[in-house]
């Protein structure tokens, strides 16, 4: 195998783009590319004792959800918890905890009985315990909110999200947005992955 | 519409510089609404972007102009120019890429602000201040890391202590695991010692310039006889990018370069045998930069292994670091004159350093026939045909079959060779046609009056007054050239006994 001859050319620069639309993008970036479905959720965000818990895999958009209904919220405190880590819960309203599966037993304790409104991204099911603490509960399986046509224009808009000038850019045509729904189910994360590989071969502008 | 729409133009119309350069350029800003604006900052800085995490580099801020009212319709231009950094450089890779950026950004307060980057590249230019041009060590670039706080100290001495008081209350059961585990590891090293003896292996260079001759020295003295597969050196490359944190955390990892030499091929190494070699491989041309940022490395490695079969293989890993030529002071390019193998490496026999062109110019004095003219293989030929013959090999080219052919014309020509002994030992695994070797000697030694190294297959006859001679000593006796070895640079010659 040898290594290839790296040519000093602006990256990307021969699909008309600034990245590699399907990379690693920033939380604020994520945000701001969200396509989800929030606005029946941040209309509840002023009821009291309300919680809403985003539960699926890894990889399936639980942060996006959260990111998402931060950057549309002022005043919202968010925290993501590190594995093997504690952190602290923020002040904010309402309250956003990533992997609140995390959560220590006493903070279970007190941000449930709290009465702030509560988003929550879990892989563990707290239904019965907000129920038990008062709250009104709305559960989201992430995994059944990425139909095909979401997915065109979520990868369409990454795509755009990077693009370097005027002019063409490759796109993702919905049928292989289908198909690569069919292949990865809701794994958004997998079906980025295939498609960082896909542009990285790709030598022209072109639809995928 | 945009509240304000930046361009950036840059002096290099193709946007490249070298590390040090001045980069310079304008910006421009057309205005589309009345707006206020705080101001306009340009900010230079790098960056990673890729499967990865982002990694990032200090961001140096240039104020082009303080608040002021921007008026719909107006066009503003502010020339700017910085010292572009020194490392790292540009690199575009599969899962990394680095970046350096010139991002400007409109300040309007209570708003969302107008903001434009671009790139522009960066070359080898200036030498790190890291670097001081030794080769002995990998230099770790200084980062721009925020000194821990109080609190984080506090909290890193709690863990530490928590970590030994648990160590302490475990030490029961972890102190006889650890015994254990440090047996076996422990037998393993002397199971394979008790084979290849002490290893030496030296890489003078663990910083390398692309396309760079590498040396490589290996010795050492078999305890045993054994058979080895091979003694290769692998040059591994590899993208490794993390995206992600905690369970969430991704590694990707894409293979750059990975090539396998072979420093002495398949064959037997025989106990109290010296190994001592020194090789040179040819490392690859490649613009892949060695790289250490916390999500984002770009990792070259070289490890040596004794292929035994059968049995555990003794292999020493060292990581290197590739770096521009630039940044060296003594780059030791392919083209420096020695000849390379196929397999991209070059055998130099430590005695063999530096005497070429003296041994050369002896046989040339010696006023010697360009060719071998004497086939009687009754009478023996002087030395001197042997050592013309040895000058022809010496000067062909390594590639190609040349010295094959040398050889196959002096072959059957039978040659009064006296040598100076280095060693004599058992013939072990011959593979000639002819009985009478298998149970000779093999002489390891030089063409007595040069610096000529000869390996001597020797008949049984013969074992009498060899294994008498030690090291040294000479031995006068008749044989023909049966081949080259290219590896240790050696005539390979069988014995013809007397009439």
């Amino acid at each position: 195998m040898s290594v290839p001859q790296l040519t000093y050319s602006l990256p990307y620069a021969h699909l008309n783009l600034r990245r590699n639309p399907f990379g690693e993008f920033s939380a604020d970036e994520q945000a701001a590319l969200a396509l989800v479905d929030i606005d029946p959720i941040i209309a509840r965000m002023n009821e009291p004792g309300y919680a809403v818990q985003f539960v699926g895999e890894k990889g399936y958009g639980k942060t996006t959800h959260l990111l998402a209904i931060r950057s549309r919220l002022s005043g919202a405190g968010y925290v993501h918890i590190p594995e093997g880590e504690r952190a602290p819960v923020p002040l904010g309203c309402p309250l956003l905890i990533d992997e609140a599966q995390r959560l220590t037993q006493w903070q279970q304790f007190q941000v449930f009985r709290s009465n702030t409104p509560l988003v929550l991204g879990t892989h563990r099911d707290f239904q019965q315990k907000l129920r038990r603490a008062g709250r009104v509960v709305e559960t989201i399986e992430v995994e059944q909110r990425t139909d095909t046509e979401r997915l065109h224009q979520l990868l369409n808009a990454r795509i755009e999200w990077v693009r370097r000038c005027d002019g063409q850019v490759p796109s993702i045509t919905i049928t292989t947005a289908d198909s690569l729904r069919q292949q990865y189910a809701a794994n958004i994360r997998g079906i980025l992955h295939h498609l960082y590989t896909a542009f990285q071969n790709l030598s022209e502008v072109t639809e995928l | 519409m945009a509240k304000c729409d930046i361009q950036i133009t840059f002096d290099s119309p193709d946007r490249t510089y070298c590390g040090g350069d001045t980069v310079a350029g304008e910006v421009c800003v057309q205005v589309n609404e009345d707006i206020r604006c705080n101001g306009i900052v340009l900010f230079h800085y790098w960056r990673t972007h890729g499967r990865g995490n982002t990694d990032r580099g200090k961001k140096h801020e240039i104020q082009l102009t303080s608040g002021v009212p921007l008026q719909a319709g107006e066009e503003l231009r502010f020339p700017f120019e910085f010292v572009a950094e020194i490392w790292p450089l540009t690199y575009h890779g599969h899962y990394i890429n680095v970046d350096h950026f010139v991002h400007v950004g409109v300040d309007v307060p209570w708003s969302f602000d107008p903001k434009h980057e671009e790139e522009y590249i960066l070359l080898p230019g200036e030498r790190p201040p890291e670097f001081s041009g030794g080769r002995g060590e990998v230099i770790e670039f200084e980062k721009e890391v925020t000194e821990a706080k109080g609190i984080v100290k506090v909290i890193l001495f709690v863990i530490v202590a928590l970590f030994m008081v648990l160590f302490a209350a475990f030490s029961v059961v972890l102190i006889p695991l650890l015994l254990v585990g440090g047996g076996i590891y422990w037998a393993w090293k002397k199971m394979i010692a008790s084979r290849v003896g002490e290893v030496k292996l030296k890489m003078p260079h663990l910083v390398v310039g692309p396309g760079e001759d590498w040396p490589v020295e290996l010795s050492f003295t078999p305890k045993k006889t054994f058979p080895v597969n091979g003694i290769t050196v692998k040059v591994f490359a590899q993208e490794t990018a993390t995206s992600g944190s905690g369970t969430n955390s991704t590694t990707h990892r894409h293979t750059l370069h990975e090539e396998t030499h072979t420093l002495h091929p398949a064959g037997a190494m025989l106990a109290g045998e010296e190994f001592s070699e020194q090789f040179t491989v040819s490392f690859p041309e490649t613009d892949a930069w060695s790289i250490a940022e916390s999500d984002n490395k770009v990792t070259w490695s070289a490890q040596v292994r004794i292929d035994i079969p059968r049995f555990p293989d003794w292999t020493q890993k060292a990581e290197l670091q590739v770096v521009p030529l630039e940044f060296l002071d003594d780059p030791a390019h392919s083209g420096s004159g020695r000849s390379q193998s196929a397999s991209g490496h070059t055998s130099v026999p430590p005695a063999a350093v530096g005497t070429a062109s003296r041994a050369e110019s002896e046989f040339r004095e010696a006023d010697l026939p360009g060719t071998v003219a004497n086939n009687d293989a009754g009478a023996g030929e002087s030395l001197a045909p042997l050592l013309a013959v040895v000058a022809e090999i010496d000067q062909a080219g390594r590639f190609g079959n040349e010295r094959s052919e040398i050889v196959a014309a002096a072959d059957g020509h039978t040659y009064d060779v006296v040598i100076q002994i280095d060693r004599v030992s058992t013939t072990f695994g011959f593979s000639g046609d002819d009985d009478a070797f298998e149970n000779g000697r093999t002489v390891i030694g030089r063409i007595a009056g040069s610096d000529q190294k000869v390996q001597l297959f020797a008949w049984e006859s013969s074992n009498d007054s060899l294994d008498y001679l030690s090291r040294g000593e000479t031995w006068q006796t008749r044989a023909t050239v049966r081949s080259w070895d290219s590896l240790y640079d050696r005539l390979v010659m069988h014995e013809v006994p007397f009439d």
